[in-house]
């Protein structure tokens, strides 16, 4: 991921001089920015991402190259999605389907699907 | 297939698996005596390095980024049951439970256990005890015996469980105090607890007096907070290769330097003494060292300024005739930042820290929004041929993004 050149002054943590034609109340706020992590990971501790390979998922959305977030402290539920592995060890993809008395990897909470390629 | 995790430069056995343990695998065995027992195979690739038909040895290369990512994780776990916590090594960890509201210390500490496993994904083993000596023994306990399921309470260390473990096994009886103890028939846990204190504190010391104490479940050893102010900050690194290359060694000097340099600004010092230290290879013949100390013009902590009088003096010094292994740099002769004594009158000396404390200040954020290197002083770009081996790298699985396992949508 190429970041930006220049990072917004606030997030610097320095004294930033603005010179603003008049005072600028955004600097002040970087608290209240929006964060995917915080929108995606209610249990940063638990949480694994994965690499999406293969293209058996995609009438549901989910496409190789796909990330996917697993959470491993969550208790799958009936249509869940979940990381599990089959006889040869292997993780796969698969629907949760109760009552089963299956092993889990973990829950698959979100999948981030990129609309452009680099 | 029996496995093992190699020390940073691919130096030696540091982690074995049961099976890796079951050929005789020691700790600490370095890795050209396991090449003349064993097939070693890279677990990389799974292709083995030579062509033989001695058993066959699975190895990797350290993986620090994971293992780090895996231990904090542990302890995210872990700060939430009590602040009282400290974080003793990368794999372990002591937490002050004598307040909470704990009915069942070792279902408590299944439940723990249980809990770490399910949700970060490694075994981890509860030893919960009145003092910390006692506690590890405990854990010890469990780590060799799953029948405890994952906890271990012990009040003392004449529990039949522990009281035969052998002195060595005990925390802080190290390879040198072992023999003395031997030779007056001390030789378990149970024998060690029952001596008078007097007498351990001639054997031993102090800190042996302490030991003898805690296992008998006194506790002397209070939880430290994870943070202790340093006296010194040190960083260094054996090399890849053995090397005189000036232009190689001064690239590690400059990285090993903003390393320390970061640290000391993390703790909010400045420093006034540094010094390089250099080793030759201990193995081969004439082993010797060098050190190179220099007293900073002002207390400081900026990279670029202890670099440049580091690499200053360095240059002056180097002695080309030799082949250096390993270096470290020191930084010493540690001020508070904020207790700074300047020369009221020197306003020149004001105006260049000011500049050197916001310049760092901006590489620090910098570095902590878009990964640590990503802004560095060319200096530690010279040369790469210092990095350490890690021939049998296994991915960075939660450290880099090319990295990520896989999952595989195969079937619906």
């Amino acid at each position: 991921m190429t970041p930006p050149i220049v990072p917004e002054a606030s997030e610097l943590g320095t004294d930033v001089d603005v010179h603003a034609g008049f005072p600028n109340a955004a600097v002040d706020a970087p608290e209240n920015a929006l964060s995917l992590d915080r929108l995606l990971i209610s249990s940063p501790h638990s949480t694994y991402l994965f690499r999406i390979r293969g293209h058996h998922w995609e009438h549901v959305g989910v496409f190789d190259g796909d990330i996917a977030l697993v959470d491993r402290a969550l208790t799958p539920r009936y249509g869940d999605a979940i990381v599990s592995q089959n006889e040869y060890g292997e993780l796969i993809l698969q629907r949760w389907h109760e009552p089963t008395t299956g092993q889990y990897w973990g829950v698959i909470t979100t999948t981030i699907h990129p609309m452009r390629h680099r | 297939m029996p496995l093992i995790v190699l020390s940073s430069n691919d130096g030696c056995a540091v982690a074995r698996s049961n099976e890796a343990k079951a050929l005789g695998i020691k700790m600490g065995e370095p890795l050209h005596e396991l090449k003349r027992r064993f097939c070693m195979v890279d677990g990389t690739t799974m292709k083995p390095l030579t062509d033989s038909s001695l058993p066959r040895v699975v190895a990797f290369s350290a993986n620090f980024e994971l293992y780090g990512d895996i231990s904090r994780r542990v302890a995210a776990v872990l700060a939430r049951i009590t602040p009282k916590l400290e974080l003793y090594s990368i794999d372990e960890a002591f937490l002050d439970i004598s307040k909470l509201n704990i009915r069942g210390y070792e279902r408590w500490g299944r439940q723990l256990a249980a809990k770490i496993e399910r949700e970060v994904g490694v075994p981890v083993s509860v030893g919960i005890a009145p003092t910390k000596t006692l506690c590890k023994l405990a854990a010890d306990h469990v780590k060799h015996h799953p029948e405890c399921e994952g906890a271990y309470y012990a009040r003392n260390s004449r529990e039949e469980s522990l009281e035969a473990t052998p002195i060595h096994n005990i925390w802080g009886i190290g390879w040198r105090l072992a023999p003395r103890l031997h030779a007056e028939g001390i030789h378990t846990a149970a024998d060690l607890a029952a001596m008078r204190p007097k007498h351990a504190q001639q054997l031993m010391g102090i800190l042996g007096r302490r030991t003898v104490a805690e296992l008998n479940g006194l506790s002397c050893i209070p939880l430290s907070s994870t943070h202790k102010p340093q006296q010194v900050i040190s960083r260094g690194r054996q090399f890849g290769h053995d090397t005189s290359d000036f232009a190689t060694i001064s690239a590690a000097v400059a990285r090993m330097t903003n390393h320390a340099c970061h640290a000391l600004r993390k703790e909010g010092r400045l420093a006034t003494r540094a010094t390089i230290w250099l080793m030759t290879n201990r193995k081969k013949p004439n082993p010797t060292t060098a050190h190179h100390d220099i007293r900073l013009s002002t207390p400081i902590a900026d990279t670029g300024n202890i670099s440049h009088q580091l690499l200053t003096v360095l240059q002056q010094e180097f002695d080309a005739h030799h082949e250096w292994h390993k270096a470290e740099v020191t930084l010493w002769g540690l001020v508070p930042a904020t207790e700074l004594q300047m020369d009221v009158f020197n306003t020149i000396q004001h105006r260049l820290y000011a500049h050197s404390s916001t310049l760092m200040t901006t590489l620090d954020s910098i570095n902590h929004i878009y990964g640590k290197g990503t802004l560095r002083y060319a200096a530690e770009d010279l040369s790469s041929a210092w990095y350490p081996r890690r021939a049998m790298q296994s991915p960075g699985y939660t450290s880099s993004w090319d990295d990520l396992p896989a999952v595989a949508a195969s079937t619906w």
